[in-house]
């Protein structure tokens, strides 16, 4: 692997409404957590809050911002419910998985990219995972 | 850290990096929430056993 992972966003609170989520953001979430429910690979954890979440894997790794602005166009028909909600819910966030092979990594965060992110009202979480190796040539 | 306790309990690494952000994601951690090594150890062992399963 170079780079593996994802952009989420991620709307999460002890109580979410989830009937209005649906009602208010038009596409399919690819996840939903529900408080309480048991998480993990061995089910043996509670989840402390509920969930709403829209996930789309990295596919490009010379350019992983390419995948954030699918993102960003799938959910910009609702930015404005989405920075709404985000005063009231305890989380939304827009969250970069990284997961690489390298210690070394760089990215450039475009202008135009940070004009849509701005219609949001959101920023992003990174949460990155280095292997810490270097390339042999 | 991470490559060691995937070696540790034997489990594949880039199974296990994609586990710990699902972890992440489905506890609502924060982006500076870190895993201990002990904690690390513990959800590669509960990969082992799902993968095992």
């Amino acid at each position: 692997m170079d780079i593996l992972g994802s952009f989420t966003i991620s709307i999460s609170d002890s109580n979410l409404d989830f009937s209005k989520l649906e009602q208010n953001i038009g596409i399919v979430p690819t996840k939903i957590i529900k408080k309480g429910q048991l998480i993990g690979k061995l089910k043996n954890r509670e989840a402390p809050y509920d969930i709403w979440l829209y996930e789309i894997k990295i596919t490009n790794e010379e350019d992983i911002f390419e995948d954030l602005a699918s993102l960003l166009n799938d959910l910009l028909p609702y930015s404005e419910y989405i920075r709404e909600i985000s005063k009231s819910y305890n989380q939304v966030t827009i969250n970069c998985y990284l997961r690489s092979d390298f210690a070394q990594m760089g990215f450039e965060i475009t202008g135009a990219l940070i004009t849509i992110l701005e219609k949001f009202g959101l920023g992003i979480n990174f949460h990155i995972l280095s292997f810490g190796g270097v390339e042999d040539k | 850290m991470v490559n060691d306790a995937a070696n540790e309990v034997g489990v594949d690494r880039e199974a296990f990096g994609e586990y710990i952000h699902e972890i992440k994601e489905e506890e609502g951690m924060k982006p500076s929430d870190n895993f201990t090594y002990q904690q690390l150890l513990q959800y590669a062992r509960e990969l082992k056993n799902a993968i095992g399963e």
